[in-house]
Order: C-alpha cells, then structure tokens, then sequence
C-alpha cells in the first residue's frame, strides 16, 4: 500500500473487561464479540480501537414469536475517515465474520437475515458503498475472488 | 384467490442455489455456489423427482450462476464466475449425461446471465464487466462472437430474449434495462428504459410483453407498442412493495410468477376486462393500462432468498423455485375461484 487513506487514526483505549462474568450474552453482545477483533486493513489496530464499530451499531429485530419467520441483524459501521477507500472491504469482512459465525442460522425454526451498511454522511460515497454492499450477488463473487480474500484474511486471520 | 402447494423439495445441493430451468421436455436443471450441474427428473409413478445426473468435474472454477436450454433440448449454456459460459451437451437415452462442449470465453469477469434465443441460433451472455456480448451458434457446436453490445454503466445482471424476433432485453446495477435489435449486421441499443431505481435483477417475457423485477421491490409489466410508428415499450402495470428488500426473479406463463429477498413467492393474474371497470384512481391518473392482483403469496417458500422461479413448460401451473437454503422446490398453483366454480 502506498499512502494510507488515514495516517494517524485516533486509537481509542480500551477496557478489557468485556462482559459481567456468568451472565448470558445477548444477540447483540454476540454479535460484538464476533466483529470487534476485526482488523483494520491499514492499521495494526481492532475495528473497536478504531471506532468503526461499538455495540450500539448492532440493531437487532427479533423474528416473530409465533409464526416461522426470519428476524434481522443491522450491522451499521463508521469508516475511520470520510474517503477511506477500504470502506468496502470493512463491511465485506464483517459480514464474512458473521456468516461464517453461524449465528444467523441458529436451530430450530428462526433465522437472521444480516445487513450491513456505512453510517449515512460518515462516507463520501456511502450510497455506493451501501449499494454494493446490499448487492448479494456482487458480495458472494466478493468471496470468492483470490485478490480480495487475500485482503479479507489479513483483517480476521488472528482471530479464534 | 389461489394458493401454492408444495408438491416435492430436492435435496443435493451444498449452498446457494442461484438457478433453475427446465428443459423443453420437462427435465428441472439447477445450479449454485458448489459449482455442480444438477438434473432431476419427475417420475410420475410417485409423483416425485428423483437426480438423473450430477455434473461438476473442473469445469467450473466458481460459482455457476445461471442456465439456459437450447430450444431443442440438447445443450445447456451455463454462466459462471469465473469469467466463462460453458456449453454442455445433454445425452439422452437410459441414463442421460452431460459432457462439456465449448468454453467460451472473452468476459472480463463474472458471467451473470446466460439466454438462447427462440430460435436457438443465437445465445446472449453478460457480465460484471457491464457488456452483453451476442453469438452465432454453428453446426456441431461452434460459436462466434458477433457482437460485444456496450452501453450499461455498471454489472449486467440478465438478458432475455423476446420469444417471437431477435430482440435481446439487458437489465443492470445500473437500475436500467436496455433494448438491443439488429440492422444489416449490426447490433445496436434502441432503448433505455428507466422505470427502476434500484438494480434490476431479472427480466421475464411473455409474447411481446414482458416483467422486470428490482431491488426497488417493485415488479413492471411493459407492453410494446407503436409510438410514432416506432415499437417502443410502455408501463402498463406496476406493483410497488411486491417484496420486501428486493425482488429478484420473475417468470411468465400467463400467471405471473415472482421472488425476492422476503423469502417469499408471489403469483400475480391480471384483473379481467370486467374487473377492469373498477379502476383506481391512482391507475386512471397514471396511465396504467391494466392492473395485477396478487393471487397467491406463499410467506415462507424457503429459508433464505428466492434466487429463480419458472413455470413448467409442458405441465400447467406447475412452478419450481430455489433459494439460499439450498433447496429447488417444485409447487403447484391451485385456483380456488375456479375450483368453488
């Protein structure tokens, strides 16, 4: 990589206590646990340090209680910097996270349908992003694209 | 009103299944993520369908996205990721087989859609690379490019050919579909139809009409007509939030068949004439010409996004569809109206 989009990204410091300890995780926390590991693809540092993502950008709508039915999870992340042009591959690797998790097929009769998007206004091209992220067809060629995985295995390849 | 019954689920393949067609006999092709070709076949005796082949070899390095039949039943173009369509060659007799024929190549990257004409002499491939290139299909199955069609700014996702003239309609990423015929050799576009605001994902004709479906959830049935003397096609029907997230497939046969990312599967019929005579008044100031109940809506047809639905071309009210759960299922369309007479 030549020059970085964001040279001196602001590094929050984190807290490791993660969780009150014996107590269930909820979805979202779930969720959380799964992608605030993630690697920023310029930076040696967590999508959490960064910022991208914290748990309130996870909305999560529960399927229906008495009929089968699918339920939602909303992923909303914030690039680092407006014109950060690995916005893409942020959004391609939490969503790779997430569906190689298992989480949105859990057993039984419920099931997720995952959606991840840029925070309107925290991109110049978010609309764009937005769209190609929502494309299925694009994200799953995405997935199978040797250069792209290469770039993908650098932000999740530490984690468990 | 109608509904959809399940008349048989087929289980094989691992992943997505992006496509399923039937062969002009009545044999169900489909094809996803695991690369394999799959074709089954309706034994009648217990009203099931059972796998007759199963094709996968190295012939395709990614995913396969979409099929098309030659009219007579003898090859099966398939898109792939890869950059490829391949032709195989369907052997019949007691125990049919495919064996590819051709590779062709030239696209840049991922085949999206792939569509033989009626005639079957000419086969329409397209691309992420955003051309639509056209070829001649020759004896023994050779095939020249004879026109690389540039226009759309961005993916196409489909082509379809009108089922009576060559006229090849492209939809795109590009929320337009585009209009290509030919003049003394030439291929051209001559039409851009801007109906959409989102990507439109498939197109379906029935004689010289036709459906588009779009991410923008919505569902147009277009009908050609002369506007100073010159074949052009009109809204004549539009169905706003027919699904939820985007509706990605259509089929026609008289019944209109439709998918999306809602999981579900939508039959539409069009309001008879009688009907007609209670227009709305959103359609008496819009121009609309005609108006498409939903007839049916089956909730839940899979687990996951409806990729493909298509009618059966020799038994009636039959449909098959194929989603991200992995399944192909075969329905039957039921009429209540004209069951209760």
């Amino acid at each position: 990589m030549d020059a970085l989009d964001n040279p001196n990204p602001e590094v929050k410091v984190l807290s490791r206590e993660r969780r009150e300890p014996g107590k269930p995780l909820t979805l979202q926390q779930r969720v959380f646990e799964i992608i605030r590991d993630i690697r920023d693809p310029e930076h040696p540092h967590s999508l959490e340090e960064l910022s991208v993502v914290d748990l309130n950008c996870i909305n999560i709508t529960n399927p229906p209680d008495d009929s089968p039915g699918h339920g939602k999870i909303w992923v909303s992340f914030t690039p680092t910097v407006p014109h950060c042009s690995l916005a893409s591959i942020i959004g391609l690797s939490i969503q790779s996270k997430i569906r190689e998790s298992g989480i949105l097929n859990p057993k039984g009769e419920h099931y997720y349908k995952l959606k991840v998007t840029c925070v309107d206004g925290t991109h110049t091209s978010a609309g764009e992003i937005n769209k190609q992220l929502g494309d299925k067809e694009r994200v799953s060629a995405a997935f199978e694209n040797p250069k792209i995985l290469k770039v993908l295995r650098e932000c999740t390849d530490h984690l468990p | 009103m109608g509904r959809l019954e399940l008349q048989a689920t087929l289980r094989g393949h691992v992943g997505t299944v992006w496509a399923v067609e039937w062969s002009p006999t009545g044999l169900l092709v489909s094809c996803g993520t695991d690369k394999t070709i799959r074709l089954w076949k309706l034994n009648p005796r217990e009203s099931s369908y059972q796998l007759i082949t199963a094709f996968s070899g190295n012939a395709f390095l990614r995913t396969t996205r979409d099929l098309s039949f030659s009219p007579d039943g003898r090859s099966l173009a398939v898109a792939c990721f890869d950059a490829t369509a391949t032709v195989l060659e369907l052997f019949g007799g007691k125990n049919p087989r495919f064996d590819p024929v051709v590779c062709l190549e030239g696209h840049d990257s991922e085949v999206k859609s792939v569509a033989y004409s009626s005639s079957g002499a000419l086969l329409a491939t397209c691309s992420r690379d955003r051309s639509v290139w056209i070829w001649e299909v020759g004896l023994d199955f050779e095939y020249n490019c004879i026109a690389v069609l540039h226009g759309h700014s961005a993916d196409v996702k489909h082509v379809a050919w009108h089922p009576e003239c060559e006229l090849l309609v492209s939809s795109s990423y590009d929320d337009t579909m585009r209009v290509w015929v030919e003049d003394a050799d030439d291929w051209f576009c001559s039409e851009v139809l801007s109906a959409h605001t989102g990507t439109v994902w498939g197109v379906a004709f029935e004689g010289a009409a036709m459906a588009s479906v779009s991410s923008d959830e919505s569902l147009i049935v277009w009908r050609r007509e002369l506007v100073r003397n010159y074949p052009t096609f009109r809204v004549a029907a539009r169905v706003d939030h027919l699904h939820d997230n985007g509706a990605l497939c259509v089929h026609w046969k008289t019944l209109i068949a439709s998918g999306g990312a809602d999981d579900c599967i939508c039959i539409l019929r069009k309001r008879n004439e009688r009907e007609q005579n209670t227009q709305s008044n959103e359609q008496i100031t819009s121009n609309l010409t005609e108006s498409w109940d939903v007839v049916a809506r089956e909730q839940r047809a899979h687990t996951g996004d409806v990729n493909r639905v298509a009618w059966s071309p020799v038994h009636d009210n039959i449909l098959a569809s194929c989603g991200d759960d992995g399944l192909v299922r075969v329905w039957r369309y039921v009429d209540d109206d004209i069951q209760r007479g």
